[in-house]
């Protein structure tokens, strides 16, 4: 009976997995609450978009390695990603057993937005990400829901030393997709920007980087330290930067959706 | 400016020609770039390869940082002798794909006195911009009423396309910096 159950799941956990790489559908939100200014408040109409279920995995990344030479490791250009790039392979071209399942990470925004583009897709926009996570199980935002709060903080307070989990394991959201919270960071399209100042007549010497605190970000969503730390991490990484709690997942526009 | 543009066309097809050898691991040119300058160029950001350059990021329609950007690099031309002058280079990628085109980019060279035999004010496609931007550490940030917000950076690269440093001190000639292009136009 035990062994039928266990049969049971890991049949499940590989449809999960295989079909990790499928693009579940989110609806358009308008008026949705960001905790990032656009341009006078921080309400913004996200389009419908296309994202993948669950984070890209190491398996995924191999194959994609293997028909692209150029992101080998060994073969990389030092501009596109740096020297711990794919460091926990066991070679260039082998993940390494126990491995293929765990989310892809100490990739650099260069080669994820290269596998990205190279099945017609991109990285998730910062507001797309955002939507896709204010979601639980049944509904488009509960960010305000304080046992959302705690199940995040939860998450959130593992520690990162520990193996990384294989994706897929938990419950899906309200769109179905595994894992926004607590596996991995994932790495946004517009990623570098998400500090940027908004007024220009606060640029004069270059100096002063034009770079805010916390000051611009909306403080509604306080509580959620896990978005802050997610901005401050995103925003501080170089494209070649590469870390071992950093992964990706891609995106796609919804056909026919006018931006 | 047909004749000009199909000379600097030329001269960058033979310098390209001329270079087979691989590229280094950290050179900018790794990256497959198209683009479109004001001054009729249209090829690939490694046609540059041959020759130092300095890059930057702007767009058309700031009106603040880009034209101190664009003073700046003028002030560092003045200072450069006769001859460094003749293969002082300048590529100005245009953050706003959506707005600058070649078309466009030829008023802002013309408004600012560009010669267009040494600076290329190019449009790149969207993805593009976001990768360039990430090679030269620029930050920058699209917002709906079509400014753009973004750091100030700029780069000099050797003849093989590596970094060799940057400025981000436009407001006024920065002597370091300065010394390194002499450095890299002497080189020759």
């Amino acid at each position: 009976m035990i062994c039928r159950l266990l049969l049971g799941l890991m049949l499940v956990s590989n449809v999960i997995m295989s079909a990790a790489d499928e693009y579940q559908s989110v609806p358009a939100y308008s008026g949705f609450h960001s905790v990032l200014p656009q341009g006078k408040a921080y309400r913004f109409d996200v389009p419908a978009f296309m994202m993948q279920r669950a984070p890209v995995t190491n398996q995924q990344f191999q194959s994609y390695v293997k028909t692209h030479p150029q992101w080998r490791r060994d073969e990389v250009a030092s501009v596109m990603a740096d020297a711990s790039y794919l460091s926990h392979w066991s070679s260039a071209l082998a993940v390494g057993s126990g491995q293929e399942s765990q989310p892809v990470t100490r990739v650099s925004w260069m080669a994820a937005e290269a596998y990205c583009e190279a099945e017609g897709a991109r990285l998730p926009r910062w507001v797309e990400w955002e939507v896709a996570a204010a979601a639980d199980e049944s509904h488009r935002d509960a960010r305000d829901d304080p046992e959302w709060i705690k199940r995040i903080a939860d998450w959130y307070s593992r520690p990162m030393s520990g193996p990384l989990q294989k994706v897929g394991q938990g419950r899906p959201n309200l769109y179905g997709l595994y894992d926004l919270h607590g596996l991995i960071w994932e790495m946004a399209l517009d990623q570098s920007g998400l500090l940027v100042l908004g007024d220009s007549r606060t640029q004069g010497d270059a100096e002063s980087s034009r770079f805010c605190g916390g000051g611009a970000l909306s403080m509604d969503l306080k509580e959620h330290y896990e978005i802050l730390m997610r901005i401050a991490l995103l925003s501080s990484l170089e494209a070649a930067d590469t870390s071992r709690g950093v992964g990706f997942r891609c995106a796609k526009d919804m056909p026919d959706v006018r931006r | 400016m047909r004749i000009y543009a199909l000379v600097v066309t030329m001269m960058l097809t033979l310098f390209a020609i001329a270079d087979e050898s691989p590229l280094a691991r950290d050179s900018l040119y790794q990256l497959d770039i198209q683009m479109q300058a004001q001054n009729g160029f249209n090829g690939m950001l490694r046609d540059f390869r041959g020759q130092p350059l300095l890059v930057s990021m702007f767009y058309g329609s700031c009106t603040y940082v880009c034209p101190m950007i664009i003073q700046n690099l003028k002030a560092y031309e003045k200072r450069m002798s006769n001859e460094e002058q003749s293969r002082y280079k300048v590529l100005m990628v245009s953050l706003d794909a959506k707005h600058d085109t070649p078309e466009s980019l030829k008023g802002v060279a013309k408004e600012h006195k560009l010669d267009g035999k040494r600076w290329y004010l190019a449009h790149v496609s969207e993805t593009d911009v976001r990768k360039m931007a990430g090679l030269l550490g620029i930050k920058y940030r699209l917002f709906p009423d079509g400014s753009i917000e973004h750091s100030t950076v700029i780069t000099l690269l050797d003849a093989e396309g590596r970094i060799q440093t940057r400025s981000t001190q436009v407001s006024s000639v920065d002597n370091t910096f300065l010394n390194a292009i002499h450095q890299q136009l002497q080189t020759r």
